[in-house]
């Protein structure tokens, strides 16, 4: 059966549905065709939902924290269990407050501190296969970096509770919703354990210790205990899922297209714009909700209060408006404006974490395995809902001796 | 040229001051320093405060171009 064909079997205009077959398998030609067609789409999956696609309009949306409150949960249908998400699920003035507390842990400049750190967890990672010239670059690399970056630099707590804890944030972020309710529930525990036995020990003027100290609500009274907990285990979960989508689209880039890997090898001074292309070509995160607080059009359609609306980040980075030809990768691009990391007050607190992360990956592979290369045999398959994930990354390279131990 | 940082719509993506250092700055939290107020570029470092402007996500940055020709009575 043909793309097109199979495509056609989902009216993806008035019956989108994010986590169906058709719009994972037809990913870019769906976008497309949104982007062309179709400004808002319209889901009846669950309660319901809108999808809003190009950028001027996911830009509004997502600035608009009145028109449209982040308070009703970030899920165009919240699985059953799943404790609040936040600050991602509450709307200013709570949320600036828990921002200007998190903020200063974030920065360009603070991160930058980071960056030896993440190259030994990268060194070490790569180790642990280069002298087999082979691996699933997803399964031992990109799903393991983002989790060790945070346990190490963020939580600064044993690397030995994150292995304990891989299969459960791979649940809680791809999982079916049967899944995600538990292992949401698993990850709450852990990081409540590890937030009391903080509580007993003196400051380190970190982020946890940012996170005890709390916020006030919108009341002015003190945050609760649980909102610290739902703090703490947002940004375990929310940095790993994302960044290892990131990791594995910057690497199939590189395995499946030679001649881009080999200039960039050639061109350091190239990384960084390179690394925004390919994250504005490979968004981690497709889209997430908000709910209307008033009658509302956009783009033509009207919206009613209460009405689901989700920002499809993915599509308004390769909206044709704002990019020539936004499927090719052109790290030369003369603006780099793009809305991977998600637009308004909800933008993403960790992204210069994750363009270090995947700095730093790239400069490693491209040093010390310069000729990777995709798997003869391999297909690739990826899995979509809020995040795209690829699922495996068979990936082959001339073997390579070690460096040494990172701890 | 001058610029001006809208102070509701800048939430730190810190893409002006990566991208324009020199004419853009960062504050400790991570914002454009000049959030909720504006400022005059340098003569010559216009078209990198161009860049710095059009690459924000949140377009927050406005840049004003003062006309340095003068206009002429029919213009």
């Amino acid at each position: 059966m043909t793309t097109e064909q199979r495509s056609a079997m989902r009216d993806h205009f008035s019956d989108f549905d994010l986590d169906s077959t058709e719009f994972n398998d037809d990913y870019d030609e769906v976008l497309a065709e949104l982007l062309e067609k179709c400004p808002v789409a319209h889901s009846k999956v669950g309660r319901g939902y809108y999808v809003v696609n190009r950028q001027e309009d996911v830009r509004r949306v997502a600035q608009d924290w009145r028109t449209f409150t982040s308070v009703d949960g970030m899920f165009p249908n919240r699985p059953d269990g799943m404790p609040p998400v936040l600050p991602e699920e509450i709307d200013p003035p709570y949320h600036t407050n828990w921002r200007g507390a998190l903020n200063k842990h974030f920065t360009v400049r603070k991160v930058a501190e980071w960056e030896d750190s993440v190259r030994k967890q990268v060194d070490a990672l790569i180790d642990n296969f280069i002298e087999t010239g082979e691996c699933d670059f997803v399964k031992e690399f990109a799903a393991l970096l983002p989790g060790r970056v945070f346990f190490v630099t963020l939580l600064q707590a044993p690397l030995e509770d994150l292995d304990r804890l891989v299969d459960v944030v791979d649940d809680a972020i791809m999982g079916s919703p049967e899944e995600q309710g538990p292992a949401w529930a698993a990850l709450h525990t852990y990081i409540e354990g590890y937030l009391e036995e903080r509580q007993q020990q003196p400051p380190r003027g970190d982020f946890i210790d940012s996170i005890l100290e709390g916020v006030d609500t919108e009341t002015g009274e003190p945050c609760s205990w649980d909102d610290k907990v739902n703090v703490a285990t947002l940004f375990l979960s929310g940095a790993v899922g994302t960044t290892a989508s990131a990791i594995g689209s910057m690497v199939l880039h590189l395995a499946s297209h030679p001649e881009d890997r080999d200039w960039l090898a050639a061109n350091p001074d190239e990384h960084e714009r390179a690394v925004e292309e390919l994250l504005r070509l490979n968004s981690p995160v497709t889209g997430t909700s908000r709910t209307a607080t008033k009658t509302i059009e956009v783009a033509g359609t009207q919206f009613q209060p209460g009405d689901r609306v989700v920002v499809n980040f993915a599509a308004a980075c390769r909206d044709p408006e704002v990019y020539d030809e936004p499927l090719e990768f052109r790290p030369d691009r003369d603006q780099t404006r793009s809305a991977v990391f998600g637009l308004g007050p909800h933008r993403c607190v960790g992204s210069h974490a994750a363009r270090l992360e995947l700095k730093t990956s790239l400069e490693q592979i491209l040093r010390r395995l310069p000729d990777i290369a995709l798997k003869a045999d391999a297909t690739v398959t990826y899995s979509t809902g809020l995040l795209r994930i690829i699922n495996e990354l068979p990936v082959t390279f001339t073997p390579g001796a070690k460096v040494g131990d990172p701890r | 040229m001058r610029y001006s940082i809208d102070g509701d719509l800048c939430t730190g993506h810190g893409r002006c001051y990566s991208l324009a250092p020199g004419v853009f700055e960062a504050d400790d939290d991570g914002f454009n320093a000049e959030r909720g107020s504006e400022g005059e570029v340098e003569p010559g470092r216009e078209g990198t405060a161009v860049l710095g402007a059009e690459s924000c996500p949140e377009q927050a940055i406005r840049i004003v171009r003062v006309r340095t020709q003068p206009v002429s009575a029919d213009g």
